[in-house]
């Protein structure tokens, strides 16, 4: 007979917010969707609770209960990591684990054939209680005779329940209050509106008139609270970036060697990757050296692809100018994947051209051999002073010129500033040789206000230079040269 | 050169909404102070800023350039400065032509549309030349001479070059070009909120701005030496603008702004029309026998309206009055020139001030030769018809409606200030609500909003907050107001469309529209009016009895006892919390007493000290006394102390020797928004004059205080005695007819101060049979039907045989258009529930919550059974199912459950939750056993303790309040079935109890009762939750407004 258990680790969010931040646990605090005014409360703590905030009150009417409400988000991302880590904990304790589809702060593990190890099932929960405990989580465990009944239990009470019999599970069941089920807000109080509150008074309703007037999802709790075939437990496939690695038998000092251990491991995984119908986008390559260092090469082609001969060759570029003298003990290749649809939505895309492809190719390329930050350009910014009207940024493609306004034919020809990235501190020039003053001055809002007074500075060899003075530090700078 | 000798021909006010960052009034003064001959105002596609830059210019003696920067839709900006009055009238004209065609709140024109305005007008090209040189070309050809390019020197590093390129286009084309700085500010301490505008016109951070902000603050108003620095290489540039400006010889005044003359019948006058119309409506009035003094006063007041030409305004609120008569829409006229015996025989107003002594002496001045203050109160559901009504009659181009500047007020200031710099939104929401609350200062809200008050962002935050406050933000459009002009509108003024369908507004709000002269009809919704009109209907219809408010008995001395006990839920301006504190303590014995206490529970007199000493003296405990015998005439009605707004204007020119100019400024002052602190000049001059004629230094400061007060909240006499009728008429209604007083005033809701559940429970306790809604029986509004027992209340009920039966429109979530598909089922006569659904067709949640709130009891099925029928939802959503074996083997539709009854507490929470009201009982009954187990009494137990004791008390939260003049008390009042319990909670207690007083419904609480002149209040000390077994349902509270 199976006997499955079930954790539940009741406000997951809360629990998350107070293992990164243990001060907060004894002030009023909660978790927000978002740092926004209208932002749902999803989570709070008992001295929250006392200042009469609530669950699903927007975060700016709980500010307005109190400003001493601590708040912060706890991302998917978190969350994920949580359960992920939560998982990998359970699996000490049972081979068989299956995570709630429906519910993110349940798991169910199979008990059966621990006996040896732990004496009792009392003794197995209460164990796991105390080591979920040691990670910074508190769970509710209920040890039964079927999925719902555990969940039932592990929702409503916060301990360790073991049910001997599976009579004592089914009336410990029927009792239990319908707020612990998962049904939609709406569905939940129309039925309670009927005057029905407990398991005990759902299940009597006739199946054929749940679903017509509850809809599917109640109809899906009614099977869950009534299912007599209790399906064995299924597990959760991981979603990982796909990686390969090697230990060679000797240390690789050789780069000839290298590449073709890498080429080796790169067709596995692009195998993996067309398995899935994905491309690669970027490879980290990672290299362990004799010693314990290591080092990671990040390799873009000009688009993702699953076409081994790009790689190889970018990889070549990448690798013949790396040298050490230390041994490769250990090589990694991690891909970073794309739907191989984005590919194939491209090739309908009337703008595609081949000579910006190429291109796109020819910089890869110039990133494989000379690093991933060799090809930029100039990024133009909307700023008054000169440094900020424009930033250097990492180049990823080619882009078609911007279209010039054509050219009145009375047009002069216009100033050309050649503007220096930093600023050059200058001697204060002679007063005579000065033209101006043109002012920037602005950004007040910031601790340190911006005070310039420009000049065209001319020089005795002809030469214009673009100066000013800085108000603020009281120093002079040459910004330029003007052609 | 004079260094004085330029002229700025570009500036813009704060009215180039989120642009410009000073007043008309201050650009003008500044330039004035630099001893400048002209200043142009020329907002960006609009002429807002220029009566008020005028009304300026006029008292320093400056000459106004009248002009507007003109977006074209080529992205060029042009300036165009009146020449002439024709030159106006294209500029109005293209204003409005490019403001109309173009979507809300922008403003586009094409060249062509500017070529055929030309005429009259100087054109400034300030920006898109360097883009479209070549429309120098149409320029050139058809402001000939009058063409420019402005070159506007800002110490920018691109201006050269940008100016090299204006003279290279100037010579090319053959234009000339002038010296034309674009003036944003009038002090370069304005820069940081002309950024921070600019940043919230673009709906960008400060940070984000870049180059949208100015580069620097050289866009200020410039003193003629800096500008003479400036252009010290091309001096001729600002002797040009000189020449310009002086070419300028428009002036506002020479708008000649004329009524619009009626078309009359048989080759009438507009006098003799006027005085025809008013003798037969005198002879109507009086039956026939018109009064020697009501003669005498009818000749006085058409002597004077004759003489200032107003014949024509009064006739149009006699047709639209008319109008409203015949299309039988309840209105009535207020206003100073409202309360005359002129617009009391043409029907304008129902108060007869002859016999009611309210003759008023600024009836109109014919010295200021002002113009004709009548506020038309429209009844709120039927406003709209009579608005478009009068666009039909003057024709869509004779007719705006009055536009309303809408300003930075606090709470708005913290708000967009503190995007613009990057605030949180969160710490902004916490802000904004902290400063609207009034909880603490500035300092304090911005520590619990979580911005540390030290840092310089914290600095720049306050600063701009204070500075932004004030400044305009957008147009909008006056609740009523109308200009209507013999020729169109927008040849004296710029027209706009509104956001609503069918409106037009024009560029001027009433203050501009007042210092013009022009003159405007204001037609403003009033929800109290729909509700007489309503119980009229009603009257009428079930009892057979014709009334009128001009009808009812002024001197009902059962209508005035029940106002002083304060009887008075729903009574017109009579409801609110403070004024049934107010009236036990007043006990209002004729009609003036209620023109008092409409006026007496106001800030103004509040924050005067007037009310006590009005109340002793009426009492008789303290002396009736003058502060100077010249004032008696002034203050007798009132008892010595100063209740009204015209009172204070009458004391300021008696006891402070005001011309009568002075008082008329006093009065806009009063009228002018706070933070122009133009009330406090007048407070030395007020001070000092009435002290040295030997007034009390106390009283002239307490008659300043009030004048201070009324700067936002004053009460003319006038509209006192207009409102304190309606409130007579309404407590008349509820005293004789309290069935259809509340039936008629649940469909008028919402409007006025208490929720349906309130009114619902005030009808039953003056024994009105209230009968739940009914999909069988009710109608969509509620309506009278035969009581099940006659006489209810006190026996003396004129509509004892009527009962109310709620309509479905208090069924949450219900439509119009479902009630139509209700009724139609209801004719098809479906005698089950099922059948009626089926009839019915309604959606899921209307079919749930009329189950819930009970309204198929007619069917004869319980709610739970109700509800069960109702949720069967349709087969389509559930098709794709149909096949599922293991449901199908299940399916047992046909099974009926059985539900539990509701108890008493759910019927009434199901009520409450699904109607808004119950007519089975109060939220609290269901508990009084309980509470009663427990000692606490009810609101009428408490009514019978004596003052002094301490009582401890639960009830309801149903209201509320922390005015601004009761630093930081906050009242609230508290509902059980028997009736009301008012709360002061004095700051320290308030601070104590706060979260439990802002959240919790249902509350206890404990302190001092104090029961004197029949007011009843608990000062109180402690507060909690009460325990009860269930959890009580809640009603909506009316907080903060």
């Amino acid at each position: 007979m199976p006997r499955p258990a079930c954790i539940n680790l009741p406000e997951l969010p809360l629990q998350i917010l107070f293992r990164d931040k243990p001060q907060w646990k004894e002030v009023p605090a909660a978790v927000v969707a978002s740092r926004r005014p209208l932002a749902q409360i999803e989570a709070l703590n008992r001295p929250a609770a006392a200042l009469g905030i609530r669950r699903g009150m927007r975060y700016a009417t709980a500010l307005s209960l109190s400003s001493q409400l601590r708040a912060d988000v706890v991302s998917n991302e978190q969350r994920r990591e949580v359960r992920t880590h939560v998982s990998r904990l359970l699996s000490g304790f049972s081979p068989e684990i299956e995570a709630c589809s429906f519910d993110p702060e349940i798991f169910w593990v199979d008990t059966r054939g621990l006996l040896p190890l732990f004496s009792t099932r009392t003794e197995w929960a209460q164990q796991l209680k105390r080591q979920l405990s040691l990670e910074g989580f508190h769970a509710n465990i209920a040890v039964g005779f079927s999925r719902f009944g555990t969940f039932a239990w592990a929702k409503r009470r916060k301990s360790v329940r073991v049910f001997e019999t599976p009579q004592e599970e089914n009336n410990a069941t029927v009792e239990t209050p319908l707020s612990h089920l998962p049904f939609p807000p709406q569905v939940l109080e129309l039925i309670e509106n009927l005057g029905l509150h407990t398991v005990g008074d759902f299940t009597a309703l006739p199946v054929g008139e749940v679903r017509k007037r509850l809809g599917g999802e109640a109809l899906e709790i009614y099977r869950f609270a009534t299912d007599t075939e209790n399906l064995p437990l299924q597990g959760a496939a991981a979603a990982e970036e796909p990686t390969v690695s090697l230990s060679p038998l000797a240390p690789i000092k050789n780069t000839e060697m290298l590449e073709h251990s890498i080429g080796q491991l790169l067709g596995e995984l692009i195998e993996n990757v067309s398995h899935r119908g994905e491309s690669i986008r970027e490879l980290y390559i990672t290299l362990r050296f004799e010693g314990g260092t290591s080092h990671t090469e990040r390799i873009t082609p000009a688009h993702p692809t699953r076409n081994a001969g790009v790689f190889e060759k970018l990889i070549h570029l990448r690798l013949e100018h790396i040298t050490t003298s230390a041994g490769v003990s250990h090589i990694t290749l991690e891909a970073s994947r794309v739907d191989v649809r984005y590919r194939q939505e491209q090739l309908f895309d009337s703008g595609a051209n081949l000579v910006s492809e190429s291109a796109d190719k020819a910089l890869a390329t110039l990133r494989a051999e000379l690093g991933n930050n060799v090809v930029s350009f100039a990024e133009l910014f909307g700023e008054h002073l000169p440094e900020e009207r424009f930033r250097f940024a990492p180049c990823s493609g080619v882009r078609p010129p911007r279209q010039e306004h054509p050219q009145e034919p009375h047009h002069p020809r216009r100033l050309v500033r050649r503007i220096r990235t930093e600023p050059l501190p200058m001697p204060q020039p002679a007063g005579n040789s000065l033209d101006g003053p043109f002012v920037i001055s602005g950004h007040w809002w910031r601790k340190r206000e911006t005070q310039r007074a420009y000049y065209y500075h001319y020089l005795p060899d002809g030469r214009v230079l673009w100066i000013y003075y800085d108000g603020s530090g009281k120093r002079w700078f040459q910004q330029g040269s003007v052609d | 050169m004079n260094s004085a000798h330029y002229a700025p021909l570009w500036c813009k006010t704060h009215f180039s909404f989120l642009e410009g960052a000073s007043s008309p009034e201050e650009l003008v003064y500044e330039a004035h102070g630099y001893g400048l001959s002209h200043v142009a105002i020329t907002d960006r596609d609009g002429l807002y800023g220029v009566v008020a830059a005028f009304t300026e210019a006029k008292r320093l003696g400056l000459h106004l350039v009248v002009g507007s920067e003109l977006s074209l839709d080529d992205g060029s900006h042009l300036v165009l400065l009146c020449r002439t009055r024709d030159g106006y009238r294209n500029l109005t004209r293209l204003i409005t032509h490019g403001r109309t065609h173009s979507p809300k709140g922008t403003s586009s024109v094409s060249w062509t549309d500017l070529a055929q305005h030309a005429a009259g007008n100087i054109a400034l090209w300030v920006a898109g030349f360097e883009d479209y040189p070549h429309n120098a070309a149409l320029l050139a050809d058809v402001f000939k001479d009058d063409a420019f390019i402005a070159v506007s020197r800002h110490r920018r590093p691109e201006d050269p070059e940008r100016e090299a390129r204006a003279r290279e286009i100037a010579t090319h084309y053959g234009l000339s070009v002038v010296a034309a700085p674009e003036v944003l500010y009038h002090h370069p301490s304005r820069r940081l909120l002309q950024d921070t505008l600019t940043s919230i016109r673009h709906g960008v951070t400060l940070e984000a701005a870049g180059t949208r902000v100015k580069p620097n603050a050289e866009f200020s108003l410039a003193s003629p030496a800096a500008v003479s620095h400036l252009y010290r290489d091309a001096p001729e540039l600002l002797t040009r603008s000189i020449e310009i400006a002086e070419a300028c010889t428009f002036d506002l005044s020479e708008l000649e702004y004329r009524y619009p003359s009626e078309s009359l019948p048989g080759g009438y006058t507009t006098s003799a029309r006027l005085r025809e119309l008013s003798y037969r409506g005198a002879s109507e009035r009086y039956t026939g026998d018109i009064p020697q003094n009501v003669r005498r006063q009818l000749e006085r007041e058409l002597s004077i309206i004759d003489e200032l030409d107003y014949c024509g305004y009064f006739l149009t609120m006699w047709e639209i009055v008319d109008y409203c008569r015949r299309n039988g829409i309840l209105c009535q006229g207020r206003g100073s020139a409202a309360n005359s015996v002129v617009c009391y025989c043409l029907g304008i107003t129902a108060i007869d001030p002859v016999r009611m002594n309210l003759l008023f002496e600024r009836f109109i001045s014919k010295e200021r030769a002002e113009p004709p203050d009548i506020d038309l109160d429209i009844e709120h559901r039927r406003r709209e018809e009579v608005i478009q009504h009068v666009y039909e009659k003057y024709g869509r181009s004779h007719a705006a409606m009055v536009a309303n500047i809408i300003r930075y007020r606090l709470k708005s200031a913290v708000r967009d200030v503190g995007k613009a710099l990057g605030i949180s939104e969160v710490s902004l929401d916490r802000l904004a609500k902290l400063v609207s609350n009034r909880e603490g200062n500035f300092e304090t809200a911005l520590q619990q909003a979580g911005i540390d008050e030290e840092s310089h962002l914290s600095h720049v935050f306050r600063r701009l907050v204070e500075e932004i406050q004030d400044t305009p933000r957008h147009l909008s459009i006056h609740p009523g107001g109308f200009l209507l002009g013999s020729e169109p509108v927008h040849d004296i003024v710029p027209v706009e469309n509104a956001t609503m369908e069918d409106r037009t507004v024009i560029q001027w709000d009433k203050r501009d529209v007042e210092a013009m002269g022009l003159f405007k009809v204001d037609l403003l919704g009033l929800g109290a009016l729909t509700h007489l009109d309503y119980a009229f209907r009603l009257i009428q219809k079930h009892l057979g009895t014709t009334i009128s408010m001009a009808g009812i008995p002024p001197r009902d001395a059962g209508v005035f006892r029940m106002i002083s006990r304060a009887d008075t839920v729903g009574v017109f301006q009579l409801e609110s919390r403070a004024q049934m504190a107010m009236l036990p303590r007043l006990q209002p014995k004729e009609f003036y007493d209620i023109v008092i206490e409409v006026s007496i529970v106001r800030p103004g007199p509040i924050t005067g000290g007037m009310v006590h000493p009005y109340l002793r003296r009426r009492s008789g405990e303290e002396a009736v006394e003058y502060p100077h015998p010249k004032l008696e005439s002034v203050l007798k009605k009132t008892l010595g102390v100063p209740l009204f707004q015209e009172q204070v204007m009458r004391i300021a020119v008696i006891a402070a020797d005001y011309t009568p100019g002075e008082a008329d400024q006093l009065r806009r002052d009063m009228a002018a928004w706070r933070k122009s602190g133009r009330i406090e000049a007048h407070r030395d001059t007020l001070i000092s004059r009435m002290t040295s004629n030997g007034i009390k230094e106390e009283f002239a400061e307490r008659v300043f205080d009030q004048i201070r007060g009324f700067g936002e909240y004053g009460f003319p006499e006038s509209h006192a005695a207009s409102f304190a009728f309606i409130a007579y008429c309404t407590a008349w209604v509820k005293h004789h007819y309290p069935a259809v007083f509340a039936c008629a005033l649940l469909n008028a809701w919402p409007m006025g101060f208490y929720a349906p559940s309130t009114i619902v429970e005030d009808a039953r306790r003056h024994g009105v049979e209230v009968l739940p809604v009914s999909v069988v029986e009710s109608n969509w509004e509620c309506t009278l039907v035969p009581a099940a027992s006659s006489g209810g209340g006190d026996g003396k009920r004129r509509d004892g045989r009527w009962a109310v039966r709620m309509g479905l429109r208090y069924v949450k979530g219900l439509g119009k258009g479902e009630w139509e598909r209700i009724a139609s089922a209801r004719r098809k006569k479906a005698t089950d529930l099922e059948g009626f659904l089926r009839h019915a067709r309604l959606s899921e949640d209307v079919k749930q919550n009329l189950s819930q709130a009970g309204a198929f009891r007619g069917f004869g099925v319980d709610r739970r059974s109700a509800l069960w029928e109702a949720s069967k939802r349709g087969q389509q959503q559930h098709g794709k199912r149909e096949n599922d074996g293991w449901v199908r083997l299940l399916d047992d539709a046909h099974s009926r459950p059985q539900f539990a009854r509701l108890s008493d507490y759910e019927t009434i929470a199901w009520d409450y939750g699904f109607s808004y009201h119950s007519t089975a009982g109060h939220p609290m009954e269901p508990h009084r056993e309980e509470l009663a187990a427990q000692g606490f009494p009810d609101a009428r137990d408490l009514g019978r303790m004596p003052d002094g004791r301490i009582v401890s008390y639960v009830g309801l939260v149903i209201c509320r309040q922390r005015p601004a003049t009761a630093s930081g008390t906050l009242f609230m009042t508290l509902e059980d079935e028997t009736g009301f319990v008012n709360l002061i909670i004095w700051k320290t207690v308030y601070e104590r109890y706060r979260t439990l007083l802002l959240t919790t419904p249902l509350l206890g609480a404990r302190g001092k009762l104090h029961s004197q002149e029949g007011t009843l209040h608990v000062m109180v000390e402690e507060m909690w939750k009460p325990r009860l077994n269930h959890e009580p349902t809640t009603v909506h509270s009316r907080d903060f407004h």
